[in-house]
């Protein structure tokens, strides 16, 4: 490894672009927190109430700002030893000693300022303390990575005698790393149109309601408004017609460019202890999924992306000893030989030898559709009988027609979900429209539990739910012997197990 | 069909099944009972005192103005159920203390038996509550990763057993760390 060229013993400030980068930062928060505020100074054209608002709102951005970059010219950071040591605070100084030990890993970040000015974000991500994450605004590329190749050579040298796994943290420039896949402008396309464009749709309804119910607070009818530039919505059905196929169209456009935006130029890799991801357009990250610290990885799909072929991968990741938060790298538009290759880099080579598949009792059914459909069923029934200006007849078909979607959904997820074991990973698979697969290693398992409800103790079945750091897999429906014997077995692994699991 | 593995004859591993699991100290049923009694009391009370000096007047105003007493029975029969589970779901819990891990039952109608092997426990710690004190109970709390869901909580036990139990499990995580 080249010797770096800069000296970290002398305590060193942020590039200058730091101050650009806090600069923004600071009104985004403003932006984000008057965004309603700004909605009524246009709209609401000089009524006395917005001033009120507006000039506090000013003088409290200027003095958060003015303290923001006095804090850029007093945060210093430097190395002593083995510790990355950070000063800060305007008013009241703290320093930070960050021991190399606890350090997990260093992920870059770039977003659209930090790509213009050639620097880049730097997220220090440490076990242990509550507030586990530190972050660099703004480093020039080249100290960036001399930083973190000293922080990473020091951790190496101090950990020769200790465990390989520790030595792992961060995948190097250097080291030789695999392609595994790569998005290219069709493939982003794939993905954006086939995102669940509901969600969209709900997350834009719900942006309308909050705009309208902030205007609405402060005094402006949104309706007039609206009839006014738009035309009479008191139609319903005019409304549906017109409204319903714009929203749709609008949150298909939604999706497509945030997911342009997230996923462009979307890289994985593989490194010799675990997966690299780099993505986005305008807000470039990288960031590193070690091995250890990945406890489960999952894959879904719903029927669009099915038929495109796609599977949205996810690294379930436990983020600190604590993990206070739960960590997911997701990786959109992988094929099935993706998801192969990052099963044949993760786990080791005959993982997957003698693996036995399971399905859960039919039973599950009867009681999904009891609780789900019948009874709710039944309920629809006794309105009309309660209240009996509504129609029976209508109540009835609609209840039948719930009964018969909740048989039918049923039995298609009793059939789909399926689970499989060996001596090193446990998998499960589930789904009604789409399909998800979870796959962990049994050393990650936390803790197991058996549930039982009154009715599965009568019929001698049980649920076994199987708690990792970064959430649980539940198996529903099962014998209790059987629930009991895999209980016996997991236990006598991880128990029998020397791996660290993190 | 049972799980059967190649290696390893599941017939010949430790099984929870055969174990005897220790019940948490009688006393304890009496604790959760008395907690439940107060709880629904309390809301009794909120409920009766509504009663008496507003829903006496608007007799007759909307559905639950004129037929408040409902509401009363409501929360009587609730508080009865719930007072008699409660009691159930105490005597259900108990534990048991293996090689290698600790067992917890718990739950009457939603019944849940949490196994936690001492290599994946991150600290453990007693706790009293101020019934528990009334009582002279403690609880044993002990954490692993797998989120506030999984963690291990065995109430009514005397607060000496409860440390002992707790350096056991210290010692255990201790032996395994040094592995």
């Amino acid at each position: 490894m080249k010797k770096s060229d800069f000296d970290f013993s002398k305590p060193i400030r942020q590039s200058y672009i730091a101050i650009a980068i806090i600069v923004y930062k600071t009104f985004k928060v403003i932006f984000r927190q008057a965004l309603p505020f700004v909605l009524i100074f246009f709209l609401g054209k000089g009524s006395k109430t917005v001033d009120y608002i507006l000039y506090p709102v000013i003088v409290l951005s200027l003095i958060s700002l003015v303290l923001s970059i006095i804090g850029y010219f007093r945060f210093y950071f430097y190395i002593k030893g083995n510790e990355l040591i950070v000063q800060k605070g305007v008013i009241k100084r703290k320093t930070l000693n960050i021991d190399f030990d606890r350090i997990q890993t260093i992920n870059f970040e770039q977003n659209l300022i930090q790509q213009i000015f050639g620097v880049v974000g730097l997220v220090v991500d440490t076990a242990g303390s509550k507030k586990n994450e530190f972050s660099f605004d703004a480093l020039d590329r080249d100290m960036a990575v001399a930083l973190r190749d000293t922080i990473l050579s020091a951790k190496r040298k101090q950990n020769t005698s200790d465990t390989p796994l520790e030595k792992s943290s961060i995948t190097q420039e250097e080291e030789s790393l695999i392609s595994i896949l790569k998005l290219e402008i069709p493939d982003l396309i794939k993905i954006g149109v086939s995102q669940n464009h509901l969600r969209s749709l709900g997350l834009i309804i719900a942006f309308f309601f909050w705009v309208g119910d902030n205007l609405r607070q402060a005094g402006i009818n949104s309706e007039q408004y609206a009839e006014d530039y738009f035309m009479d919505l008191s139609n319903p059905f005019t409304f549906m017609l017109f409204m319903f196929p714009l929203l749709i169209l609008v949150s298909f456009v939604i999706s497509l460019i945030t997911t342009v935006f997230k996923y462009f130029d979307l890289n994985l890799w593989r490194g010799s202890k675990g997966f690299k991801i780099s993505s986005g357009l305008f807000n470039k990250k990288e960031v590193a999924a070690m091995d250890h610290k990945i406890q489960m990885i999952t894959w879904s799909d719903n029927p669009l992306k099915r038929l495109l072929g796609i599977k949205d991968l996810h690294f379930k990741q436990a983020s600190s000893e604590e993990v206070n938060s739960k960590k997911s790298i997701s990786v959109a538009g992988c094929y099935d030989h993706h998801i192969q290759a990052v099963k044949r880099h993760y786990f080791k080579k005959h993982a997957f030898d003698h693996l036995q598949e399971f399905e859960i009792d039919r039973r599950y059914i009867y009681r999904q559709v009891l609780y789900f459909g019948l009874i709710p069923g039944l309920i629809l029934i006794t309105i009309p009988i309660l209240f009996s200006e509504a129609s029976l007849l209508w109540f009835c078909l609609a209840s039948i027609f719930w009964i018969a979607y909740s048989f039918i959904t049923n039995t298609v997820k009793h059939k789909k979900r399926r689970y499989s074991i060996n001596k090193s990973v446990f998998h499960m698979k589930k789904g009604l429209f789409g399909n998800s697969e979870y796959l962990l290693k049994l050393l990650k398992i936390q803790n197991i539990q058996i549930t039982q409800t009154f009715y599965q103790r009568r019929q001698q079945l049980a649920n076994l739910k199987l708690y990792t750091a970064s959430g649980n897999v539940t198996v529903p429906y099962i014998d209790l012997n059987q629930a009991q014997s895999l209980r016996d077995y997991l236990m006598y692994k991880v128990e029998t197990n020397k791996e660290k699991w993190m | 069909m049972i799980f059967e593995n190649q290696q390893i004859n599941t017939d010949s591993l430790p099984k929870v099944s055969d174990l005897i699991f220790l019940k948490v100290e009688p006393k304890y049923v009496t604790v959760s009972m008395i907690a439940s009694i107060v709880f629904w009391g309390f809301l009794f009370l909120a409920a009766f005192i509504l009663k008496l000096y507003v829903f006496e007047e608007r007799k007759g105003e909307g559905i639950i103005g004129g037929n408040f007493e409902y509401v009363l029975i409501l929360i009587g029969a609730l508080a009865i159920i719930s007072t008699y589970l409660s009691i159930q779901g105490a005597k259900v819990k108990s534990y048991a203390l293996r090689q290698n891990d600790i067992l917890f039952r718990t739950g009457y109608i939603w019944y849940k038996e949490i196994a936690v092997p001492f290599n994946r426990i991150q600290h453990s710690e007693v706790v009293q509550g101020p019934i528990d004190r009334l009582f002279d109970l403690s609880t044993l709390k002990i954490y692993t990763a797998g989120g506030s869901q999984s963690d291990l909580k065995i109430p009514g036990l005397k607060p000496q057993k409860a440390n002992q139990l707790k350096e056991i499990v210290t010692l255990k995580v201790g032996q395994n760390e040094e592995e």
